[in-house]
């Protein structure tokens, strides 16, 4: 990334699509954001929580729109990604179903509370047109995300076997958002398409973390969860600073030996 | 590179999720709690974001039923235990191992998995504004909105600093 990587020199091949777990973070606060802004019994509270949510939306979007980019440069220059990974190419529907249902809600939120506290005053229908543009918005991030959904089912299928490991958990979450954002759609619009269709998302996403759970307690059960990559340069660190302090005690007592001679 | 010596950047796991690369590593310190405590990487937290998601599109499902309303409560009390475990182990592993933190923040794939904390905790809040506010009222609103500030806190702390040091 330009703005980039005071730590880590990163290329395009050890780019992974995890990249965009830090940024999706703040999409989903948005998204919770605007769920508890409909439930605050105070209409400024839940201004100031709307507006805080728009503006946490904003920081995630079109970031998560930027590493969408380099991803797909990654995919397309370079090989796909290696197995260990290989469920994060789910990963891109993360921020394109909760940025869609997040906008998506935050409308309905400012349809109500905007009239109310007389935000933007010079626009009477400020809050039907935040109402509007909130559902074109996620309706054009769904189309999106179908993009990628498809792109991540053609990657799992061509590849096939894999290895369980805790990134498995990204079957689940990325394909669940984007199933919130079409069950959001479906009562926005009267057709029966979208709430037959997160219907099926919604069994696929259950089975779906039936078979993950399920791996995960026998991975557990079998000792290979728990290991940490990040210990290695702790562990590295200690057993020097162990080694020197055997090397320095054995000079010690050489030199104390010595000294008797 | 700096990473390149790092096995969570060989072919076998690029993820750093855990592998058969490490495997010989730290074999010796496989016994006990504090081997468990020490191997407890952030990435944990996704189970609770595909818990929590799981709880909430039961809930919501277009076509439901109370049975599926239960199951969805179930889920939801599962994640909000394994969300205190996780953090309980988790608020031991960087008291107790402070080096690990450090270590952890600059590994090139652990790192990103801190931002899968507040989008577990943001399952939690969702539910909470589904189910506890309109069944029990009171106060639950102030507990959404609360936790709803530190999820929105930690996930800014995320997106902010940790593409800047990618």
């Amino acid at each position: 990334m330009c703005f980039r990587m005071t730590v880590h020199g990163h290329s395009i091949q050890t780019m992974t699509a995890a990249w965009l777990l830090p940024i999706v973070s703040t999409i989903v606060a948005a998204a919770t954001g605007s769920l508890v802004a409909g439930i605050l019994p105070h209409v400024e509270y839940a201004l100031i929580t709307l507006l805080t949510s728009y503006v946490l939306w904003g920081t995630g979007v079109p970031l998560a729109m930027v590493v969408l980019v380099i991803y797909f440069l990654r995919l397309t220059t370079s090989n796909l990604p290696p197995k260990a990974v290989m469920v994060s190419t789910f990963l891109p529907l993360g921020p394109l179903g909760q940025g869609g249902f997040g906008i998506m809600q935050l409308g309905k939120v400012a349809l109500e509370v905007f009239p109310k506290t007389h935000t933007i005053p010079a626009a009477s229908h400020a809050g039907e047109i935040f109402y509007v543009a909130g559902f074109f918005t996620a309706i054009i991030m769904w189309g999106f995300g179908l993009v990628w959904l498809c792109f991540a089912v053609a990657t799992i299928v061509r590849s096939r076997h894999f290895p369980f490991n805790m990134g498995w958990w990204g079957f689940t979450f990325p394909l669940g958002v984007y199933t919130v954002c079409t069950t959001t759609l479906a009562k926005e619009v009267p057709s029966a398409f979208f709430r037959v269709l997160g219907t099926i998302f919604s069994i696929a996403v259950t089975i779906l973390w039936l078979v993950v759970s399920v791996g995960t307690l026998h991975s557990l059960w079998k000792g290979r969860l728990l290991v940490a990559p990040c210990l290695k340069d702790v562990e590295e660190r200690e057993a020097k600073a162990r080694e020197a302090s055997v090397s320095k005690q054995e000079v010690d007592v050489g030199e104390t030996a010595g000294s008797g001679v | 590179m700096a990473c390149q010596n790092d096995c969570s950047t060989t072919p076998t796991d690029p993820s750093g999720l855990g592998g058969a690369c490490e495997a010989a590593i730290c074999t010796r310190r496989r016994k006990g709690w504090r081997s468990v405590v020490r191997n407890f990487t952030p990435s944990w937290f996704s189970v609770n974001m595909g818990t929590g998601i799981t709880s909430i599109l039961l809930h919501n499902l277009p076509y439901n039923g109370r049975w599926l309303q239960y199951i969805s409560y179930i889920l939801f009390a599962l994640n909000v235990l394994l969300f205190v475990i996780f953090l309980t182990i988790s608020a031991l592993r960087y008291c107790l191992y402070p080096k690990i933190w450090i270590s952890m923040v600059r590994h090139p794939a652990q790192c990103l998995f801190l931002g899968t904390f507040p989008m577990g905790l943001a399952t939690i809040i969702n539910m909470i504004v589904f189910v506890c506010v309109p069944q029990w009222g009171g106060s639950w609103w102030k507990v959404a909105w609360a936790l709803w500030w530190i999820d929105a806190a930690v996930s800014v702390a995320c997106c902010f600093y940790l593409p800047f040091v990618l």
